[in-house]
């Protein structure tokens, strides 16, 4: 699934995936494809969180392990892991996830400040969570999220 | 077969402008020049239908350029393009044969204009 | 048609003129005399002008109407270039470039307008405005003298009086009412004219005018003729019935108009300027432009070829293919000459970062008070577009410091026996595979004492490491972050903006930036950046199942080191090659990858140059020579200098390169 192939009102879509537990959701706007899983190269010295780096259709693009990144204990990857490519002050970046399970069209306005346990954590990487059904689905803030060097560490408690 | 124009203009961005007026009028741009030298030899190489020429232009300046042109063929169709001050070149131009000019600011309907009214 | 379309077209024309004019004001400032300069600036800021008109830009083409009223000034010498005079171009060449940019940063821009009617005294190049504008006096009313009646009887045709009105926007008024006048003189006899023939050559009438014409022809035919006139708004025609009524009493004739029949467009008027120089900036029918998009994409389609052609290559090798080993040789020249070509598509001359710093020194030098000679070598030296983007902001920032911090004022200079006038020299040249850019300055240079205390004050390295290093290694901590030496932000150099971000933007581009300085003598900065991005020569190695490649430019030789030759001097393991005693580098080690189990009695070893030192890179296996496309690496973890980059594979997996000079000595 390509961001770009969603057609008309782009603004207020989100891409939601899961990581453990939890849902979370990206702009679609910040999203410049999905892919399977492919060979990760490791570099040296890398701080736990970045996996390494893949090849993209001939671009090196770097791929950060959001798992180790919110602190969540490595799976095996399987059919569902994908890799969002997000763009990010002008470079593409990957972000291992679990599974993508849907585009969401969201209403702004409903988005609520996330609950005090998340924003224990100094980096605001959460711009806020909203329901959608059943599920609350956490809302990120890409550039904090990369550009903040320190392990997150998620509220436990959903594990 | 449509009518073609030949472009003079040292100003990539009039030429390219130009062009598009003359395409949406549904005539054909023979081809460009960038200063008078070239505008002669390139209508006598692609015998245009119309020329619009510059008037300032490094190397030979428009006024002149017409002259030759005209020299060279008495029916030729020029349109002088020309700016706010250059009136007595558009003056001479026309005495020496242009048939018609257009003043820079350009608006594209009169261009149209000028250009209907030659070439039809 | 959508002006929209034409804005990255104007913007890139207007940054062409603009150059061209800053170029020629530059010139001008030196050489007062250069006409051709002169009109060079005249043109540009002509040209300039009409762009924005068209593009409905009016605040712009009003200032470079003034402009262009100035500059024909000094063009027909009524006004001498001198420095205030300049400056104010200048300022309105600024302002030129802020207004293409951000359209709506007006301030300021009327009281420049004014200034600069202030220099032309009022608006000589006229759009023939004049102060009588006359109205026709009535309708179809024309006052006829017995005379012009017998006149117009004798005539052989019929009297018929016309209006013509003209488009409201119609500049050159005169010129079409003559238009109109020679039309209708070819099917008839102008009779008279309301407002007056000479009213009318004056163009001393709104837009409206009134002939009384005689003529054989059929009023459509008339018509017809008038039609075929641009900016022609209105025809009406009335045929005279009886010419009779149109007398008028003897005494009742139109004043006699006294003004002059002067016409003002000529007076001020000076001759067209026969330029002889086409300047070489502006685009002749030889080049075309090329989105750059479109040249990566053809780079990387040639990357990919080559990438190809080497794995058949390798095919070809392993099973012993004479016949296709034989053919790939010149199919391997053909991708070479490619590659080349391609890339020097890509390749555009330095001049096109440098020419922005005369105008920059030349700023800084009087903001300052600094005197200051700037000297630009090599040009022409050609490197990759993407480089020229990104390289010119760490060197303004460098020779803004070299002008700020590095050279005294020229008091101070002399007092030290220096020429009052520092030097700055910018130079570029290839050397290898890289492009040098060097900027060197004479001023007071930088001091290991002033820099090593600043550098603990700061806490970037404590007392005693200061006593460890080195003066040179001293010096380099400029590009330390967390180290400024501006006591306060000083504006002129940029913002606080530090050395060290300087240095990351070089590296960012696999490049190396190096100091030398002279207390009391000058400076020299050197940028050390490769010619190309992509390609290079490397051999591939494999170290912990991982694939890494050595660039061939570093490589001395490769051997096969046999454990009994391996040495521990001070720790350090060695060996003793052609009389020379080399360190052994584990390359597991260094990457801080797990010992390999296995014990072998021949260790592979790249032994390569940095420096002037060799190296032995001890690897785990050598799979051969190859070429590769470099790509960069984002690194985010900011860990990774051992690495130069990456490269792709034949079989789509990525090597790593390995940053020869970090994994030696870092």
């Amino acid at each position: 699934m390509k961001g770009g192939d969603v057609m008309s009102n782009e603004a207020g879509q989100i891409i939601v995936f899961d990581i453990g537990e939890e849902k979370f959701g990206v702009k679609i706007t910040e999203v410049h494809e999905i892919i399977r899983m492919k060979q990760i190269t490791e570099l040296p010295f890398n701080s736990p969180y970045i996996a390494g780096i893949i090849n993209l259709r001939g671009d090196i693009i770097s791929v950060i392990d959001l798992r180790k990144r919110f602190g969540i204990e490595d799976i095996a990857e399987d059919d569902d892991t994908r890799i969002i490519v997000v763009e990010f002050e002008g470079q593409n970046v990957g972000l291992i996830v679990d599974a993508v399970s849907e585009v969401l069209h969201i209403d702004e306005s409903k988005v609520d400040v996330p609950p005090r346990s998340m924003s224990g954590i100094k980096n605001d990487y959460i711009r806020g969570i909203i329901k959608v059904g059943e599920h609350i689905v956490i809302l990120l803030e890409l550039a904090n999220l990369l550009k903040s060097k320190e392990k997150i560490e998620l509220d436990n408690e959903s594990q | 077969m449509s009518k073609s124009v030949l472009i003079v203009d040292d100003a990539q961005f009039m030429r390219t402008m130009l062009g598009k007026l003359i395409e949406e009028n549904g005539y054909e741009v023979a081809g460009e020049a960038i200063n008078g030298e070239e505008a002669i030899q390139k209508y006598m190489d692609l015998s245009p239908d119309l020329v619009t020429m510059d008037i300032t232009m490094p190397k030979m300046d428009g006024v002149e350029a017409t002259k030759q042109i005209l020299a060279f063929n008495p029916e030729a169709n020029v349109i002088m393009c020309s700016a706010m001050g250059q009136k007595p070149m558009v003056v001479e131009s026309l005495k020496a044969g242009a048939k018609d000019f257009v003043v820079k600011p350009i608006k594209p309907n009169k261009v149209k204009d000028a250009l209907k009214n030659i070439l039809g | 048609m959508d002006m929209n379309d034409f804005q990255e077209l104007y913007a890139s024309e207007s940054r062409e003129h603009l150059d061209l004019l800053n170029d020629a004001l530059l010139t001008l400032e030196n050489n007062p005399n250069d006409m051709e300069m002169i009109n060079e600036a005249f043109r540009a800021a002509h040209t300039l002008k009409g762009m924005a008109g068209t593009m409905g830009f009016d605040n712009v083409s009003e200032l470079a109407h003034a402009m262009e009223n100035v500059m024909d000034l000094i063009r027909s010498e009524t006004l001498a270039v001198n420095t205030e005079v300049i400056n104010l171009l200048f300022k309105a060449v600024d302002m030129l470039e802020l207004l293409s940019n951000s359209p709506e940063e007006t301030t300021g821009l009327d009281a420049l307008i004014n200034e600069l009617k202030a220099y032309s005294q009022g608006d000589i190049v006229t759009d023939n405005q004049n102060d009588s504008v006359v109205n026709p006096s009535q309708d179809n009313d024309f006052n006829l003298t017995q005379e012009e009646i017998d006149m117009t009887q004798n005539a052989q045709g019929n009297p018929m009086t016309i209006k013509v009105k003209l488009e409201e926007d119609c500049v050159f008024k005169s010129l079409r009412a003559d238009m109109v006048l020679d039309a209708l003189e070819e099917h008839g006899e102008l009779i008279k004219a309301n407002p007056e023939i000479e009213k009318i050559k004056n163009e001393e009438f709104e837009n409206t005018f009134y002939i009384l014409f005689s003529t054989k022809d059929d009023k459509d035919v008339v018509y017809d003729a008038l039609n075929s006139v641009s900016e022609v708004e209105e025809i009406e025609i009335t045929i005279i019935e009886d010419i009779s009524q149109l007398l008028v009493k003897e005494d009742e004739q139109p004043q006699e108009d006294s003004t002059a029949n002067k016409d003002k467009s000529s007076n001020n008027k000076k001759k067209k300027p026969k330029a002889t120089t086409l300047s070489k900036r502006l685009k002749s029918n030889n080049t075309i432009r090329v989105d750059v998009e479109r040249l990566d994409a053809l780079m990387n389609l040639v990357a990919e070829l080559v990438i190809k052609r080497t794995q058949v290559e390798s095919v070809g090798r392993s099973y012993n293919l004479d016949e296709l080993n034989k053919k790939l040789k010149p199919l391997s020249k053909v991708t070479t000459e490619l590659q080349n070509a391609v890339m020097e598509m890509r390749m555009v001359p330095i001049s096109l970062v440098f020419n922005r710093f005369p105008r920059l020194v030349r700023d800084l030098s009087q903001e300052l008070d600094k005197n200051i000679n700037l000297v630009i070598e090599g040009e022409d030296t050609e490197l990759d577009r993407t480089i020229i983007d990104e390289i010119g902001d760490p060197l303004v920032h460098m020779i803004r410091n070299s002008i700020d911090h590095g050279v005294e004022s020229p008091a101070k200079r002399e007092a030290a026996g220096k020429d009052p006038v520092g030097l700055v020299r910018l130079s570029a040249f290839h050397e290898g595979n890289n492009v040098v850019i060097q900027i060197q300055d004479d001023g007071n240079g930088i001091d290991p004492e002033f820099i090593g205390n600043m550098a603990v004050e700061k806490g970037v390295i404590s007392q005693s490491e200061l006593e460890t290093m080195s003066d040179n290694d001293i010096i380099k901590l400029i590009f330390a972050a967390g180290f400024s030496t501006a006591a306060k932000v000083s504006d002129v150099s940029g913002r606080g903006v530090g050395m060290d971000v300087v240095k990351n933007k070089i590296e960012s581009l696999s490049g190396s930036v190096d100091i030398t300085s002279e207390v009391g003598k000058g400076s020299v900065f050197t940028i050390k950046l490769p010619l190309t991005l992509s390609i290079i020569q490397g051999f591939l190695t494999k170290v912990a199942n991982q694939e890494y490649v050595i660039p061939l430019e570093s490589i001395q030789e490769i051997v096969d080191v046999n454990l009994d030759e391996i040495q521990t001097i001070r720790k350090e393991k060695v060996i003793h090659r052609r009389g020379s005693v080399i360190p052994l580098i584990s390359l597991r080690n260094k990457l801080n990858k797990a010992v390999l189990e296995e014990k072998r009695d021949e260790i592979p070893t790249v032994i390569v140059e940095v420096g002037d030192e060799n190296y032995g890179l001890m690897v785990d296996s050598i799979i051969g020579q190859q070429e590769v496309v470099i790509k960069r690496i984002n690194d985010l973890s900011e860990n990774l200098q051992k690495i130069a980059g990456g490269a792709i594979l034949g079989d789509g997996n990525i090597a790593l390169i390995i940053n020869v000079e970090e994994i030696t000595t870092g």
